[in-house]
This record gives C-alpha cells, structure tokens and sequence, in this order.
C-alpha cells in the first residue's frame, strides 16, 4: 500500500469528518436541549417579549 | 485575454463597491457587516480568503514538479482553518469583539493590546507586501503590463474596494470572486486531469516517469519526513491566530451561519485543493517543460483550454490574490483606525462619533495602503525579511496568547507579554541561525516556528507563575467563561427559529462529511491500488 497516496485523500476527508462532527457536537451540546423542548434556564427571543 | 480579464475583474471590484457602499451606516457596519453576514457571504469571504496566490502559484508548481502527496499530506491549513474559526473566531465572536485586539484589550488590558496590535500590523503588513508583490511579478508576465503600473493599479482597487465599505465590501465582492475560484477547481482543473490521461494518466503515467511522484517527498525534491511533519504543523498552528480567518467569524450574523460556513469552506477547500493539486500534476504529462513551474496553471489557462473557460481560470487567480489581499489589507487597517488611534483618543478621555469613526478607519485603509505600495515598488532588503517572519508572527505570538486567554485563568499580563515577545523574538532569531546565516539544522529539519510557539507558551507559564494575575483579568475570564457561546444566538433568535436553524444546520454538516467521504473515498478507491507496489 502506497502510505504517501493514501494518505493523500485521507488527511483531507478526516479534515471535513473532525470539521462535520465539531459542528454536530455543538449543536448536542449548545442547542438540542432546546430544540427539543427544554432549554433549562436559555432564555431565547419569544421568552423575553 | 489575460489583460481582458486584468481590467474586467478590477473594475468589477471597484463598481461592486461603490454599489454596497450605501449599506455602511455605521462604525460596526464598517467593521462587522453589522454582524448580519449570511451564510453564503460568510462562505465566499472565509474560502477565497484561504485560497491565497499561493495556493493557486508557488504551491501549484510544487505539485507539478513533484507530484500530489508532496502538499496534500502536509497541508496542515485545512485543519488550522477548522481551528481558527470555531475554536477562536466563535469564542471571539461570542465575547463581543469587533476586531481580534477588542478580546485583549477586555482580557489582559492595554499594554498587552498595543503590544498585540503593533505585531498583528507588522505581520499584516509583511504579509500584504509579499502578496503585492507576488501578484505584480505573476500578473505583470501574464498581462505584458510593467510590474509598476500593476502594483499601482492592484494597489488602488485594493484600497478603494476595502476604505469604501469595509467588512461590507470584502465580503461581498469576495462572495462574487468565490465563484471564478470555483470554475478554476472543479471545471478546469478536472480538464486538466482529463488533458494529461485522466486516472490512467495520474497514476500509470507518472509513476512510470518516476515512482517518486507518488511520494510523501515529491519526485524532484526528496524533502525528508521532518519536513512534511514540520510543515503540517508550521500550518496548522499559524491559520488559528491567523486574522483573515478568525477575524472572518466576526460579521457572522449568528452562531448556526458560522457553523454552516465553516462546514461549506471546509468541503470546498478539501475537494477543491485536492482536484487543483491533481490536476497540476496532470500537466506534467501535457508538458514537462513548463517554466517558471509556479505558472503551470496559467499555462493550462492560456494554452490548453477555451480562451473563455481559460478567462475565467486566470480570474480565478486574481480573484485568490485579491481577496487574500484585501483580508489582510483591512485586517491591518482595522488594526491601524480602532485598535490604536480610537483607543488612544478614548484613553484621552475624547470621544468619536460613529461618523469620524467611518472616516478614520478609511483614512487608516489608504495609509496601510500607500505603505504596501511603496515597500512593493521599491523592495527594501529588509521586507524580505520581515515577509519571512510575517506569517510565524501569529503562530508564535497570538496564537499562545489566546490560548492563555481563553484556558489559563493565572495568565498574568507580564506572562503574555513575555510569550509575544519570547515567541516571536526566539522565532525570528532561529530563522536566522538556521535558514539565513546555515549556523545549524534542527532536529528532523522541523521549522523554528514550533521551537518559537513551544517558547512563547512557555515563557507565559514560567512569568505567569512568578506573579498574581490581577483581579479584574481573573474576574474577566470567569465572566467570560461563564458566557455560553451560544447565548448571544439563542437571546436573539425564537424557538422556531432556532429549530429551522438548528435542522439546517445539521443536515449541511452530515452533507458535507458525506459528499467529501464519497469523492475523496471514490479518488483514493481508483488512485492508491494503482500507484502501490
């Protein structure tokens, strides 16, 4: 296996993998609580009106 | 053609700017884009400014005489343009700041600032010139117009496009360019991967000239493993602190349109490097004998295809050395107008309206403007230097500092100033031992940038350690790790508004994971079994 050729489309995708999964993570980590219907104690624009 | 397209793209520039103008009504308009950059604008301004004149013509060439892994295993770019922009740029944009400086200021007070700010200016300024200048000698045996006259007429549509309406401006006409800079990736550059014979050409024909172009070294010149390993990581720790990156974040209009942005730059840059680095080294089969090297794409441009597709590829190049130009050019400016002179009348106890702000920070555009233009036209000795140095600036001086910043509560203002300056001094005088006066080599033949970041870190731990951090710095970092960095969307949004977002934002992320995983996986499936043993 050529290591060099491999790693030549590999280090590109793991790339866009690590970018795609940072961005997901925040979303679970920041935000899913309130999609869901929770929020605990986020205050979003509606709840200030 | 080529001088067509010269005067066709400067003039577009500078109508497209004048057009915008009416947008800028105040100071954060200039600066930010009143923070309401969208998605798209945010994507054009953030891709074009990666893709650089270098990445179009020094690193073109490489790979054409050396084949694809040389770059594509070391481009550590890719990631540290990951880095810069969520793990700096949203932190950034989260606290406030409307310019990168702001964040220092708040964090460790104004002697820190300055101290930041003058190296941020230098290094910009430095790294504005090479482009300048890179662009004058490129352009100028491309259009047959004298190096002068282009540096001059570049220079003008620089600073006219970026005192005009700043943030607005180069996001919007970088937006327009973006779409020359992708004709060029993924119209010609599989064009040229089709002239030189297509996969059967890619691996077959080159390896049977040399085995070595499918090498991690490259086929002309050997580099040892060091190399690629200290070039992978002199590039992914220089774009993080780098401010046409992070400073990108900043007119985000909310946290998803960074995070869609990132995930859309990411994809185009990875595939688009990729098919760009793949087709230059196709053209070696077309023709071997292409000099300079550097020019293998602009050849491909003027020779082997249709002189409008070519048009457009040769706009691709000026649209790369134009925006990368312009984000340097305003990050200098930027630098010159709010974080010196506006903080220096405000510490006078003056005051400036946002009118004289827009004035000011035009002022400061032309100035930065009309230095580049005189170091470009009469290329001091010492600007080679500094153009050396330029780029390490940020690796070896911001980038520990806003790590401290942000994780190192105990970071005392005596212990960052120590980093910048050991960092940044150890850096400059390892440069020269090494690469200037030949007194020694480092270890593995890595780059003195790593040995100049290990310094600055730990040059903040050791004075950090020695003093007290001061109260009210101690107190601005629980504060501002107390704020979510999400907060500032969610205050701002409604709950649907949130969710559509939200929805949005997931399915560009698992889009863009998907469609590089299929195409660089389908290049790598049809490519490596080929060209191993």
């Amino acid at each position: 296996m050529n290591m060099a050729a491999l790693l030549s489309f590999l280090h590109p995708m793991i790339v866009m993998v690590i970018c795609g999964i940072w961005v997901l993570s925040i979303l679970k980590s920041d935000y899913s609580e309130l999609v869901k219907g929770g929020g605990g104690d986020a205050q979003v624009k509606g709840d200030n009106n | 053609m080529a001088v067509a397209t010269f005067w066709i793209i400067l003039i577009l520039v500078i109508v497209t700017a004048f057009m915008v103008n009416r947008y800028v009504k105040s100071s954060s308009d200039y600066y930010v884009m009143g923070k309401k950059g969208e998605t798209i604008g945010i994507t054009g301004v953030l891709t074009a400014s990666y893709l650089s004149a270098v990445t179009f013509v020094g690193i073109a060439g490489i790979e054409y005489l050396n084949g694809p892994p040389i770059f594509l295993i070391c481009y550590g770019s890719w990631i540290g343009m990951v880095c810069g922009f969520i793990y700096v740029g949203r932190r950034l944009r989260a606290y406030g700041a409307i310019t990168m400086p702001d964040y220092l200021q708040e964090r460790f007070g104004t002697s820190v600032r300055i101290i930041a700010t003058v190296i941020l200016i230098v290094g910009l300024l430095g790294y504005g010139v090479v482009q300048l200048m890179g662009a004058g000698v490129l352009l100028s045996s491309v259009t047959g117009i004298s190096y002068n006259i282009v540096i001059i007429v570049f220079a003008i549509a620089l600073i006219t496009f970026c005192a005009v309406a700043g943030m607005y401006s180069v996001v919007i006409v970088n937006t327009l360019l973006l779409a020359t800079i992708l004709v060029a990736c993924f119209i010609l550059a599989p064009i040229m991967i089709k002239l030189g014979g297509g996969f059967d050409g890619l691996t077959n024909g080159l390896m049977n000239i040399d085995p070595n172009f499918w090498s991690a070294g490259g086929r002309k010149f050997h580099m040892p493993t060091g190399w690629t390993v200290g070039q992978f990581v002199l590039w992914a720790l220089f774009f993080p602190a780098a401010p046409w990156i992070a400073g990108m974040a900043l007119p985000c209009k909310n946290d998803f349109v960074l995070m869609r942005a990132i995930c859309w730059s990411t994809l185009i840059t990875t595939v688009g490097v990729v098919t760009l680095f793949l087709g230059c080294s196709a053209m070696f089969l077309v023709n071997p004998n292409i000099a300079p090297a550097d020019q293998v794409f602009i050849w491909a441009c003027k020779n082997s295809v249709h002189p409008i597709l070519g048009g457009l590829g040769i706009a691709g190049v000026m649209a790369a050395i134009l925006s990368s130009g312009a984000t340097i050019f305003m990050g200098a400016g930027f630098g010159l107008s709010r974080d010196l002179y506006e903080r220096y009348i405000m510490s006078k106890g003056g005051t400036l309206d946002d009118r004289k702000k827009i004035v000011l920070a035009r002022i400061a555009q032309v100035v930065v403007g009309v230095i580049v233009v005189i170091f470009a036209l009469s290329k001091p000795l010492a600007i080679y230097w500094i153009s050396a140095w330029a780029g390490a600036l940020f690796a070896t001086a911001w980038l520990p500092t806003l790590i401290a910043g942000f994780e190192y509560k105990k970071a005392t203002r005596a212990g960052v100033i120590a980093g910048m300056l050991c960092g940044a001094g150890s850096y400059i005088l390892l440069y020269q031992c090494v690469k200037k006066w030949k007194l020694f080599t480092l270890p593995f033949n890595l780059d003195p940038v790593i040995f100049g970041i290990i310094v600055s870190f730990v040059a903040i731990l050791l004075v950090s350690s020695l003093g007290k951090a001061k109260e009210e710095d101690m107190a601005v970092y629980t504060r501002v790790k107390g704020i979510g960095l999400a907060e500032g969307t969610i205050q701002t949004m409604t709950r649907g508004e949130i969710v559509k977002e939200y929805l949005t934002t997931k399915t560009t992320a698992w889009v863009c994971i998907i469609v590089a995983v299929v195409v660089l996986g389908l290049l790598a499936i049809r490519i490596v079994p080929a060209v191993s043993g």
